[in-house]
């Protein structure tokens, strides 16, 4: 119980904290030349949560950010998109996690790089057409080194905090 | 390397990605070197309209998803204004050719463009 306790209070915090980095990247400006191309901070969170909580934490905490974010800073159809991104996303990293034969800046990569086809796919079925994929391309790429890059922020992270485990 | 562990498993994974981005980026890009011919534009899947990129002109597109304002001039086509929340449409900047694509995902509306020359299907069977 006490166990669970402490399991739980750190899923809640760091549910805030994947939600002020959604909001953070919600309020940066987007990036000229790719348009709808973010970074994914949100996601070290995540993926953290996975390493450190377990797959039902951090799908929860997952969840919990999204449709928070939704009713603060977005609308139902942003909500949507998110949802499709990063539920293919985190399947995926759960996959790969329970393989073992993946670090974390390679799971967080598969991670980027699902949830841009996860979005990319929402697009299809909500816009009623495949000319979207198109954009492919451009979304591949940035998820692809986005994912990377937050590998590698949550591979450093984690050494400095040495936390253990609840 | 080594803090960051990185697994041979990973490498695999990183180049089949790169592959798969990679292949559709030269599919499409033989599309991105040609001249286009019309402007097409979609919203939710259906036919909007067909507009020659030759002439210029400029679009007051009022659905009941929302308002975008799309340009066609010089042969490039872009949308200007947009009451959608995130403007993400209009940084998408002018497009010139097939292979290109402007998307305004709040409003449901895309803009392609159609060259006579070259590989353009009429349909696509899935």
């Amino acid at each position: 119980m006490k166990k669970d306790l402490k399991k739980l209070t750190r899923a809640a915090f760091l549910s805030c904290l994947a939600l002020a980095l959604s909001y953070l990247e919600a309020i940066l400006p987007s990036i000229p030349g790719v348009p709808g191309v973010k970074l994914g901070i949100a996601n070290i969170v995540i993926v953290f949560a996975m390493y450190n909580l377990g797959n039902k934490y951090a799908v929860s905490i997952n969840i919990v950010r999204i449709l928070l974010a939704a009713m603060m800073f977005g609308t139902v159809i942003s909500c949507f998109y998110a949802l499709c991104g990063g539920l293919l996303s985190f399947a995926v990293m759960a996959v790969l996690k329970k393989t073992n034969g993946f670090s974390k800046v390679g799971v967080s990569m598969a991670g980027g790089f699902f949830h841009n086809v996860g979005q990319l796919s929402a697009a299809v079925g909500v816009m009623g057409t495949t000319d979207v994929l198109l954009y492919f391309p451009v979304l591949g790429f940035s998820g692809i080194f986005t994912g990377i890059l937050n590998g590698v922020i949550l591979t450093l992270v984690t050494a400095k905090l040495n936390i253990a485990k609840p | 390397m080594k803090k960051f562990a990185i697994t041979k498993f990973d490498i695999v994974l990183f180049v089949l990605l790169i592959a798969i981005t990679l292949s559709a980026t030269v599919f499409i890009a033989g599309e991105k070197a040609e001249e286009g011919d019309r402007v097409i534009i979609k919203v939710n899947g259906e036919l909007y309209g067909k507009y020659p990129l030759s002439e210029n002109r400029e679009l007051e597109i009022q659905t009941e998803y929302g308002y975008n304002k799309v340009n066609i001039e010089n042969s490039k086509v872009w949308v200007s204004d947009s009451d959608c929340e995130n403007r993400v449409c209009m940084d998408f900047g002018k497009a010139k050719s097939p292979g290109v694509v402007i998307v305004c995902l709040p409003h449901r509306l895309s803009i392609t463009i159609e060259s006579d020359s070259g590989f353009v299907p009429d349909a696509v069977i899935y």
